[in-house]
């Protein structure tokens, strides 16, 4: 993972705070939610879905109520069926020619659907998942071990971090891992401790998104 | 069918859910309402936009509190949203080719006229430059380079792999890495 270069760096740094809201803002923003909480609702937002499901639903009756009464199209060219191999009871009547045999088998005949099979056959992919069961353990403890760790609580951090290291010593979120432990060591204040664990990681995980953070927090250059 | 219809008619709406608790609704707000802000900025929505794009974030957090099961943090939950409520926001600013008018408030934020001009001046560049990243990417590039959240927390946030986290972070660097050479060189 390359690393940002200095001038983007130093802008990063520069719009770090630019972007904070004005002291004004937290009140006025805050003014504007409660107001907004307190009228029950836009009256256009909420009307406007149960008239628009009101007339959908009516339009649903009328459509179906049309489906039902619409005069039934000729049956599909019974010379299509070689209807006595589907079903072999019209083959009893010698009339099928007529009529009867549309009424039972026209259905059969327009099912080419096996040809819609192929949909089944797509719909099996999933949105990718997170990678695997451990990830929401994994994902637990060294996010408790990053809280812990703001809130310096450095044995509590230390703690989880074991665990994890105990748990899932290839996992997959080994690299947080370490670069939580560095980071925790770092926060210690012990120099030479901080410069090994810093230097340890570093090494194992050089192009880690974590290394900036942790050459700036264990004043690495 | 008529069944069916007037149950659409009778379905109960999102909206008439108001079961969050009002301390922690407050809690969060004092919390995360700095966060919210910056976020909502660095996604690209202007400064003259952002009050409404905040109490938008914050009313739908006040619909939502009861549903948020705790198994991401606040940060990251909030962060969701405001990706959301900021998509939609630019979609209408570029519909709407608004102009970015300074609050007035920006004036009576306590800095000196030299503190405000500078501070908007980087506000301004990091904003270029980030305008040149894709939506993805920007929001990963955020969290973690100007948040300093960590890769599993910015998963959680987005919904999506470790892995994709980490690609998209290689990305979004290099993307940012060429606007601002580009910005350097367009510079006077």
């Amino acid at each position: 993972m390359s690393e940002l270069s200095s001038d983007a760096r130093s802008l990063l740094d520069a719009g770090r705070r630019a972007h904070d809201p004005p002291p004004a803002a937290r009140a006025r923003v805050r003014a504007r939610v409660d107001a907004r909480l307190q009228t029950p609702t836009a009256p256009r937002l909420r009307a406007l879905p149960r008239w628009l499901t009101l007339v959908g639903a009516v339009a649903l009756v009328a459509l179906v109520a049309w489906f039902a009464r619409r005069p039934v199209p000729p049956p599909p060219a019974p010379v299509v069926t070689p209807a006595p191999v589907v079903t072999p009871a019209p083959v009893v009547t010698p009339a099928p020619v007529v009529t009867p045999a549309p009424v039972v088998t026209p259905a059969p005949v327009a099912l080419p659907a096996p040809v819609a099979l192929p949909t089944p056959v797509a719909v099996p992919r999933s949105r990718p998942q997170l990678p695997t069961d451990t990830f929401p353990e994994e994902l637990r403890l060294v996010t408790a071990a990053q809280r812990a760790l703001a809130a310096h609580q450095l044995d509590v951090a230390d703690g989880a971090l074991r665990e994890h290291t105990r748990r899932f010593p290839r996992g997959q979120l080994a690299e947080e891992r370490d670069a939580t432990r560095a980071l925790v060591t770092c926060a210690r204040g012990d120099r030479d401790a901080s410069a090994r664990e810093a230097a340890r990681f570093l090494a194992a995980h050089p192009r880690s998104p974590q290394a900036p953070r942790v050459r700036r927090a264990c004043a690495v250059e | 069918m008529v069944a069916l219809a007037l149950m659409m008619v009778s379905l109960p709406r999102p909206m008439e859910a108001r079961t969050a608790t009002r301390p922690a609704f407050d809690a969060l707000y004092e919390e995360h309402f700095d966060f919210v802000w910056r976020s909502l900025r660095r996604l690209g929505v202007a400064e003259s936009q952002v009050d409404d794009a905040a109490q938008e974030v914050f009313v739908v957090v006040h619909r939502r509190l009861a549903d948020f099961e705790g198994r991401s943090t606040a940060k990251t939950w909030l962060f969701g949203i405001a990706l959301r409520v900021a998509s939609d926001f630019r979609r209408w600013n570029r519909r709407k080719n608004q102009f970015d008018a300074l609050p007035d408030d920006a004036i009576a934020s306590g800095l000196s006229p030299d503190e405000l001009a500078s501070r908007r001046e980087a506000a301004r560049a990091l904003d270029r430059c980030l305008d040149e990243l894709p939506d993805e990417r920007r929001a990963v590039f955020v969290l973690m380079e100007l948040e300093e959240l960590s890769a599993p927390e910015v998963a959680e946030a987005l919904h999506v792999p470790l892995n994709t986290v980490y690609s998209r972070l290689r990305l979004a660097r290099a993307d940012f890495e060429r606007a601002v050479a580009k910005h350097r060189r367009s510079a006077p």
